[in-house]
C-alpha cells in the first residue's frame, strides 16, 4: 500500500561512534526488536530503516560476543521473514519476496484452566510472524505459520495471557492451551480484548461478544443477572417495556431476534411476561451476538442473532454454586463423571413468589368464611449438560433445557354463603343512599349453591440437543448436531356449579375451556470451520428443520346436567420443511484488508409449496493505518416464521406460525459502514456504524384484527407491510484496568407502512427511540469490592393516543364513550432516564450482590391514561368533570440483594 | 373484588410493578385535535328512525353526561332511501316535562333527529348530517332481512310452584333449558343478535299512594355464557380473564353457516300472580324472543367494543402494554356508528308451559 507506507527513519546521531565499530556484543531473551535494534544503532552507528509495522510485535532472542553485525542480524532474523541489506551506514529491513517455505498448522482448543470451558474469541498470535486468529464458538483454533520459530501468545480478557516461548514448528501441531482467570487487580490490565479484537480485526460489523462475567456485573431490576437486559444497554438495542427482556433491534421488532441455545433456536424466552429472559445466568458461559452484519451461517431472523453458549463442566474437579436472590433461587454444579474424559453441568434457577403466596393466600382464605382463592406462580429453567472427550480429536455432548412458567388461579365457594345483606338508607345533602349491613346466616339460612373455578396455565420450552466435535485435520473443525426444540403453551379454565340440597345435587353445570399451542422442530445441521490458508477461513455447513406447528387448538366443552356439547376450534396442525446451506470465506490480504463474503440459501416447503430464498452477506474491513479500521457490510436476510403478540408483553397465547399461502417471507436488507479507533494500549476502543435497513412482507396485525373471531384462520387478521430504519451507533469501550465499561449513544429512526393500518400511510415504529444514551461503569475498588452504575436515557416509546371521543351510541352492554381513532403512535412518551447501581462483595464462601435499580428514584412514564379529576361547579350552579390526560409512572427505586455461594 | 383472580395473568404481570405504578401526572398532550360531525343510529326495520347528530370532543373538554353539550341542533339532516332523497329529518328536544326524565338517554344526548319514513327490509339508506362549524357526515347502510326462528323448545329442570290460598298467590320458581333453532342461508355472511325479553307486569296502586304493588310479574335470568356461540369472540387468554361471559349475544354464522343451529340457553326465573285484586289477569305471561339479524358493521362495532372494554387487547393497549383498540365506526368522519337489525321475533307462554310440565308430572 504505497498510500499506507510510513518510513520509520531513524537517524542516531551517534557521532562519536561514526568510527564504524561493526562488530557486536549483545544479550536478548524476549526482548522486543524494537530496543534489540536501539542497542545495535548505538554500538554501530548503523541506521536502520524499516516499514513502520514489520517489527511490531517481533520478540528476540540473540547472544553475541564482538560478533559481526551481518551475523548478529542473521541470527536474529533466522524464520521471521525478515531480509536485511547493509548498504553504507545504512540497514535497510524488508520483508522476504514470497518463498516456497514451508507451512504448517497449529491448531487446538483454548480453555479455561480449572473448568476447561471454552474461550470463544480468545486471540492466538505468533509474535514471530504476526499470524494470528480467534477461536471459534467452541475454542478450536488454527494457525497456519512458516517452518520455524514460532513464540504464540493466546489472550483473553480477564485471564492472564498464555506464552509458549520460543520453540520450533517442523510439522504440524496440535497445543490445547489453558488460561487462568486473573485474580490479582494489577494483573488486570492485560492488553487482550474479544470485542476489541472484533472490532479492528474482523470484517464484522454491530457483533459483540459478552461473558458471564460481564453479564452478571450489569445492574439490573430486582438483581436478576440477564444477557437481554445486558444487551439493552448497546446502542442500537432498545429495550422496549421498561423492566422487560424486551429487544428491538435497529428498529426490528420483538420476533425478528434468533435466539440460540448452543446453536439451537428457542422460541420462548421469557418468564413472567417478560419482567426475565430464559437464559440462567449462572448456565451460560458467554454470548454472541450480531446486530448489524451477519454471518453466513445464521438467517430466519431479520433483526439479530444471539448465540448462547453453556457451560460444558470441567473435567478436573466439580465446581458449583447457590444463588438467593429476590424473586428467584439457583443453584448450578458441574465436574467430572470420568476426570478428563467427561463431564458435566447442571443448573436450575426457580422463582420463588410462590413460597410467599402461598400462605398468604393461606391466612386470606381462613379469614375469608364465603369463598376459596387460589394463586401460585412460578417460573423454572433447567440446564443440563454432558460431555465426553473421546480424544482430543473427538468429542461430543447432550444438552437440555426445560423451562416453564406455570400459573394456578381459582376461587370456589366455600359450600355456602355465609351472609347476606340487609338495606338501611342514609341522607345526605338530600341524597339517599342505601346502606348494606352484612347479616350472618345461620347453617340453616345459608345458600345451597357451590362455584368452583379453576384456571391453568403452563407454558415455555423444551430443548434437547446432541452434537459431535470433530477436527478432522489441523485445517478441518466440524461439528455435526441433531436437537429437538419445543416450545408449548396450555390453558384450561374450568368452571363448576352445583346446587345442593343434603347429598343431593339439584343440577349442575360445568364449562372447560382447554387452548394449546405448540411448535416443535427437529433440527439436523453440520457447521464446518475450514483453514484453507493463513489468510483464508471457509466456513460451510447444512441444517434440515422440520417444523410442527399447532397454532391453536381449542376445546370448549359445556355439560348441563346429562347435556354434553364440545366444539373445536378451527384451526389445524400446520408441517413445513426448512433446509439450509451457507459458505462463507474469511480472507485477508495482509494486515490492512479483510474480507467476509458468504451466502445463505434456504428452501422453505408449506403445504406443497416452496420458496427458496438467497441471502447474500459481505463486509469488508479496510485497516488505513495503525489501530484504526474502516468497515462496509450488506446482509440480507429471510424470516419464514413469525410471532403474533397481541402485546408488547409475552404472553402465552402468542403464536409462532409460518407464512402461508401467497404470504412471501419477511426479508431485510441492510448496508452498514463503521468505523473504529482503538488507542495504542488498547485501553479504549471507539466505533461509530452506521445502518439503513429496508424490510419487506412484514406481518402485523391489522388495525381491527379483533373484530375477527379467534375461531378464524390467523391470516385473516393479518396484514402484510414494509418498514425502514436507519440508525447511528456510537460506542466508546474500555475493557481493562479498574474501571472498565463503555459509553454508547444510538440515532433511529424507525417507520412501518401497511395498507390496512394507519390509513395506508407511513408511521412511526413504537420503539422508534430517537435518542438513546447508555453509561455503563464497573470499578474494581480491591479484591474485595466492585461496584457498577449504568445510566440510561432515552427518547420515550411511542403509544396511539385517542385524543377525541364520540358520542355513545347506547348498543352495548355499559356506557362508554368512544375513542375516536387516531394516527398510528401519533404520541411519544417524555425521555426516559434511570440509574441503576450495583456493589459485589466477595467473601470467602462467595459473593454478596447489592443493586438499586432505578437510584435516583425518577418513575419514567410507561403509559398514558384517561381520567377524571375533580371537577367544579359553573357559576349557575351546573357541576362539570375535569377530564384530563395522566402520565402513569411507574417503578421507582428498588434495592435487591442476592448471596452466591460458591463451591 | 371476587373475581380479580380472572385477572390473574395481569395480576401476575404487574404484581411486582403494579403497586408502584400509583404515580399519575396530569398533562396535555401537544397534539391538536379537530372535532367531526358524529351520527349514531339503530335502524330497525319497521320502526321509526331516530339519528343523533353529535360532534366529536377532546376529552379533557369534558362529559357529556356531565355537562358538555356536543349536540348539533343545527344540523342539517338528509335521509336517502334507495338512493333518492327521502326527507329532511326533523329535530326533537327531549325535555323532563314531555318525555319523562326516565326517556334520557345515559349518552348525555338529549335531542334526536327523526324521519317519517319506516324503513323496510332492503332499503339502503344513506345518512347526511351537515353542520356549519363542524362539517359533514355520512353513512349508508342496508337494512337487512329478518331470519325466522325455525322453532323454540324448551324442557323445565327444575321447578317449585306454590298456591297460597290465604293470598290468593301463585309462584313458581323455575329453571329451563331454551333451544332456539333457526336456519342461517347459505352463501352470504350473515351476524346476529339475540334478546329476550318478558312482558310488562302488572302494578296496582295499593292504598299507600307512595307504592305500587305488583299483581303479575315474571322475571328471568338466562345464563347466556352457556351458549358456546356467543362466546366465538372471546380468544383463549380472555376465557381465563374475563368475567363477561354472556354479555355479549352477537355472533356470526363462521361456524354455522347455511346451516340450522340451536341455541341453547339456560334460564331460571320466577313468576308470581296475585289473584286477589284481578282475577281477569290469567292471560299469558309471555317470554318474547328476538333473533335480530344484525349488519356488518353493527356486528364490528359489537365486537370492537368488547376487544376495547372486555378484551385482553383493550386492557393492555389502555396501560400502553399493546396497541390501542378503537370503536369501529362506518360512518365517514370516523365518528358513530349507523347499525341495521331486522328482528324475528317468537312468543313464549311462560306460564303455559309451567302448567304443561306440573300435568305431565
Amino acid at each position: 500500500m504505497k498510500h499506507k507506507i510510513a518510513i520509520v527513519a531513524t537517524t542516531m546521531a551517534f557521532s562519536a561512534l561514526s568510527l564504524q565499530a561493526q562488530n557486536v556484543t549483545l544479550t536478548a531473551t524476549n526482548k522486543s526488536a524494537e530496543s534489540v535494534f536501539a542497542d545495535i544503532m548505538h554500538q554501530t552507528g548503523k541506521n536502520f530503516i524499516y516499514h513502520a509495522d514489520l517489527l511490531k510485535d517481533l520478540k528476540v532472542s540473540v547472544k553475541a560476543k564482538d560478533s559481526p553485525l551481518h551475523e548478529v542480524l542473521s541470527k536474529i532474523f533466522k524464520g521471521t521473514g525478515i531480509s536485511y541489506k547493509i548498504k553504507g551506514n545504512n540497514v535497510t529491513l524488508r520483508k522476504d519476496k514470497v518463498t516456497f517455505t514451508a507451512k504448517y498448522t497449529i491448531s487446538g482448543f483454548v480453555k479455561e484452566a480449572g473448568n476447561d470451558e471454552a474461550l470463544v474469541g480468545a486471540t492466538v498470535l505468533d509474535l514471530r510472524s504476526g499470524k494470528g486468529t480467534i477461536t471459534n464458538a467452541n475454542g478450536f483454533y488454527s494457525l497456519t505459520i512458516p517452518e520455524g520459530d514460532v513464540d504464540l501468545k493466546v489472550q483473553y480478557v480477564d485471564f492472564n495471557p498464555y506464552l509458549s516461548g520460543i520453540f520450533s514448528l517442523t510439522k504440524n501441531k496440535q497445543l490445547n492451551i489453558t488460561l487462568a482467570m486473573t485474580h490479582k487487580l494489577e494483573e488486570v490490565t492485560v492488553n487482550a480484548s474479544v470485542n476489541n479484537s472484533k472490532a479492528m480485526l474482523t470484517a464484522e460489523i454491530g457483533s459483540l461478544n459478552l461473558t458471564n462475567a460481564a453479564i452478571k456485573a450489569t445492574p439490573v431490576i430486582f438483581g436478576e443477572s440477564d444477557v437481554v437486559k445486558t444487551l439493552q444497554l448497546e446502542p442500537g438495542v432498545s429495550a422496549g417495556i421498561e423492566g422487560m427482556a424486551g429487544m428491538y433491534v435497529h428498529g426490528g421488532d420483538s420476533d425478528e431476534n434468533l435466539f440460540m441455545l448452543d446453536n439451537i433456536p428457542l422460541y420462548q424466552i421469557n418468564h413472567f411476561g417478560g419482567l426475565f429472559s430464559a437464559f440462567n445466568t449462572e448456565a451460560l458461559r458467554n454470548v454472541d451476538f450480531y446486530k448489524t452484519t451477519f454471518p453466513a451461517k445464521y438467517d430466519g431472523r431479520l433483526a439479530s442473532f444471539m448465540d448462547v453458549h453453556t457451560k460444558d463442566g470441567s473435567l478436573k474437579e466439580h465446581h458449583g454454586s447457590f444463588k438467593l436472590g429476590l424473586t428467584s433461587g439457583a443453584f448450578d454444579i458441574n465436574g467430572p463423571i470420568i476426570k478428563d474424559r467427561t463431564s458435566y453441568s447442571f443448573a436450575i434457577r426457580r422463582s420463588w413468589y410462590d413460597l410467599l403466596t402461598i400462605p398468604a393466600i393461606a391466612i386470606a382464605n381462613k379469614l375469608n368464611q364465603s369463598y376459596n382463592t387460589h394463586f401460585r406462580y412460578a417460573f423454572t429453567d433447567i440446564n443440563a449438560k454432558l460431555n465426553h472427550h473421546f480424544s482430543d480429536r473427538s468429542s461430543a455432548y447432550l444438552m437440555l433445557y426445560y423451562g416453564e412458567d406455570y400459573l394456578y388461579a381459582g376461587e370456589d365457594d366455600k359450600g355456602k354463603e355465609s351472609y347476606d345483606f340487609e338495606f338501611g338508607f342514609t341522607e345526605n345533602d338530600g341524597v339517599i343512599s342505601p346502606v348494606p349491613t352484612p347479616i350472618q346466616k345461620s347453617e340453616s339460612e345459608r345458600d345451597n349453591s357451590y362455584t368452583d373455578t379453576r384456571a391453568k396455565l403452563i407454558w415455555g420450552n423444551i430443548v434437547a440437543s446432541a452434537g459431535w466435535k470433530y477436527v478432522f485435520s489441523p485445517k478441518l473443525f466440524g461439528e455435526v448436531t441433531g436437537a429437538f426444540t419445543r416450545y408449548f403453551s396450555s390453558l384450561r379454565n374450568n368452571k363448576e356449579n352445583y346446587d345442593i340440597t343434603g347429598d343431593n345435587i339439584n343440577s349442575f353445570s360445568k364449562t372447560a375451556y382447554t387452548h394449546k399451542n405448540n411448535i416443535n422442530d427437529i433440527i439436523l445441521r453440520a457447521d464446518f470451520n475450514y483453514l484453507l490458508t493463513p489468510e483464508n477461513k471457509l466456513d460451510f455447513g447444512a441444517s434440515y428443520t422440520h417444523h410442527s406447528f399447532l397454532p391453536s387448538l381449542g376445546v370448549h366443552t359445556l355439560t348441563k346436567d346429562n347435556e354434553w356439547i364440545k366444539a373445536y376450534d378451527n384451526i389445524p396442525h400446520y408441517h413445513a420443511n426448512e433446509i439450509n446451506f451457507y459458505l462463507s470465506d474469511d480472507f485477508s490480504v495482509g494486515n490492512w484488508l479483510r474480507a467476509n463474503a458468504g451466502l445463505h440459501y434456504s428452501l422453505f416447503n408449506f403445504g406443497g409449496e416452496t420458496k427458496s430464498n438467497f441471502s447474500p452477506r459481505f463486509s469488508i474491513r479496510v485497516t488505513p493505518f495503525h489501530n484504526f479500521a474502516l468497515k462496509a457490510g450488506y446482509s440480507r436476510s429471510v424470516q419464514y416464521v413469525h410471532q403474533l403478540a397481541e402485546s408488547s408483553i409475552s404472553l402465552p397465547t402468542d403464536q409462532w406460525i409460518p407464512i402461508t399461502g401467497n404470504q412471501k417471507p419477511q426479508t431485510a436488507e441492510k448496508i452498514a459502514l463503521g468505523a473504529y479507533w482503538s488507542t495504542p494500549d488498547k485501553q479504549y476502543t471507539f466505533s461509530v456504524e452506521g445502518y439503513y435497513k429496508w424490510m419487506y412482507n412484514l406481518i402485523d396485525y391489522t388495525d381491527d384484527y379483533y373484530l375477527v373471531p379467534p375461531t378464524s384462520s390467523w391470516t385473516e387478521k393479518l396484514g402484510i407491510g414494509e418498514g425502514k430504519s436507519k440508525g447511528i451507533d456510537f460506542k466508546v469501550t474500555k475493557e481493562f484496568g479498574k474501571i472498565t465499561g463503555h459509553i454508547a449513544y444510538s440515532l433511529l429512526w424507525a417507520h412501518r407502512r401497511f395498507p390496512e393500518k394507519n390509513n395506508g400511510e407511513w408511521f412511526p415504529a413504537r420503539f422508534d427511540n430517537r435518542h438513546k444514551i447508555n453509561v455503563a461503569l464497573s470499578w474494581k475498588i480491591n479484591d474485595k469490592w466492585d461496584v457498577g452504575a449504568s445510566w440510561t436515557g432515552m427518547s420515550g416509546n411511542r403509544i396511539t393516543l385517542p385524543l377525541q371521543c364520540w358520542s355513545d351510541p347506547l348498543l352495548g352492554p355499559w356506557h362508554f364513550d368512544m375513542d375516536y381513532q387516531e394516527k398510528t403512535n401519533n404520541y411519544r412518551l417524555p425521555f426516559y432516564h434511570r440509574l441503576d447501581l450495583s456493589a459485589t462483595r466477595k467473601t470467602k464462601g462467595g459473593y454478596w450482590i447489592f443493586s438499586v435499580y432505578n437510584a435516583y428514584s425518577y418513575m419514567n412514564v410507561i403509559a398514558v391514561r384517561r381520567d377524571c379529576d375533580t371537577g367544579y361547579y359553573d357559576t349557575s350552579g351546573k357541576y362539570h368533570s375535569n377530564n384530563v390526560f395522566q402520565h402513569i409512572r411507574a417503578i421507582p427505586i428498588i434495592p435487591s440483594v442476592s448471596y452466591t455461594w460458591i463451591f | 373484588m371476587r373475581k380479580l383472580y380472572r385477572k390473574a395473568p395481569l395480576i401476575l404481570l404487574t404484581a411486582l410493578i403494579g403497586p408502584l405504578t400509583s404515580c399519575y401526572t396530569n398533562f396535555e398532550p401537544d397534539l391538536e385535535s379537530t372535532p367531526v360531525v358524529c351520527i349514531n343510529s339503530l335502524l330497525k326495520a319497521g320502526e321509526k328512525i331516530k339519528v343523533e347528530v353529535t360532534r366529536t370532543w377532546r376529552y379533557t373538554e369534558g362529559t357529556p353526561t356531565v355537562g358538555l353539550d356536543i349536540s348539533l341542533k343545527d344540523a342539517i339532516v338528509y335521509l336517502y332511501v334507495n338512493d333518492e332523497l327521502e326527507e329532511k329529518l326533523s329535530f326533537h328536544q327531549l325535555s323532563e316535562d314531555n318525555d319523562g326524565w326516565w326517556n334520557y338517554p345515559s349518552n348525555g344526548v338529549d335531542c334526536y333527529f327523526a324521519a317519517q319514513y319506516i324503513p323496510k327490509s332492503g332499503d339502503k339508506i344513506k345518512i347526511v348530517a351537515m353542520d356549519k362549524t363542524y362539517g359533514e357526515a355520512s353513512a349508508e347502510v342496508t337494512i337487512p332481512y329478518p331470519i325466522e326462528i325455525d322453532d323454540v323448545k324448551t324442557k323445565i329442570t327444575k321447578l317449585d310452584a306454590s298456591y297460597d290460598q290465604t293470598n290468593d298467590t301463585y309462584i313458581a320458581d323455575f329453571e329451563m333449558m331454551l333451544s332456539v333453532k333457526f336456519t342461517d342461508p347459505i352463501s352470504i355472511s350473515n351476524y346476529y343478535i339475540f334478546d329476550m325479553q318478558t312482558s310488562a307486569s302488572i302494578f296496582q296502586h295499593s292504598e299507600d299512594e307512595h307504592y305500587q304493588q305488583s299483581v303479575e310479574s315474571i322475571r328471568i335470568d338466562p345464563d347466556y355464557g352457556f351458549e358456546p356461540i356467543f362466546s366465538e369472540h372471546i380468544s383463549p387468554l380472555e376465557t381465563i380473564i374475563t368475567d363477561a361471559y354472556g354479555l355479549y349475544t352477537v355472533f356470526s354464522d363462521r361456524q354455522i353457516s347455511g346451516n340450522q343451529y340451536s341455541l341453547e340457553i339456560p334460564l331460571s326465573g320466577s313468576y308470581r300472580c296475585d289473584y286477589r285484586y284481578h282475577p281477569e289477569i290469567d292471560q299469558k305471561l309471555n317470554l318474547n324472543i328476538d333473533l335480530g339479524h344484525i349488519s356488518t358493521a353493527y356486528y364490528n362495532y359489537m365486537m370492537s367494543l368488547w376487544a376495547n372494554t372486555e378484551g385482553i387487547s383493550g386492557a393492555l393497549g389502555g396501560v400502553g402494554l399493546g396497541d390501542a383498540v378503537f370503536e369501529f365506526s362506518n360512518v365517514s368522519t370516523g365518528a358513530g356508528i349507523v347499525a341495521t337489525q331486522a328482528n324475528s321475533t317468537y312468543e313464549l307462554d311462560i306460564r303455559e308451559i309451567v302448567n304443561q310440565h306440573i300435568n305431565n308430572d
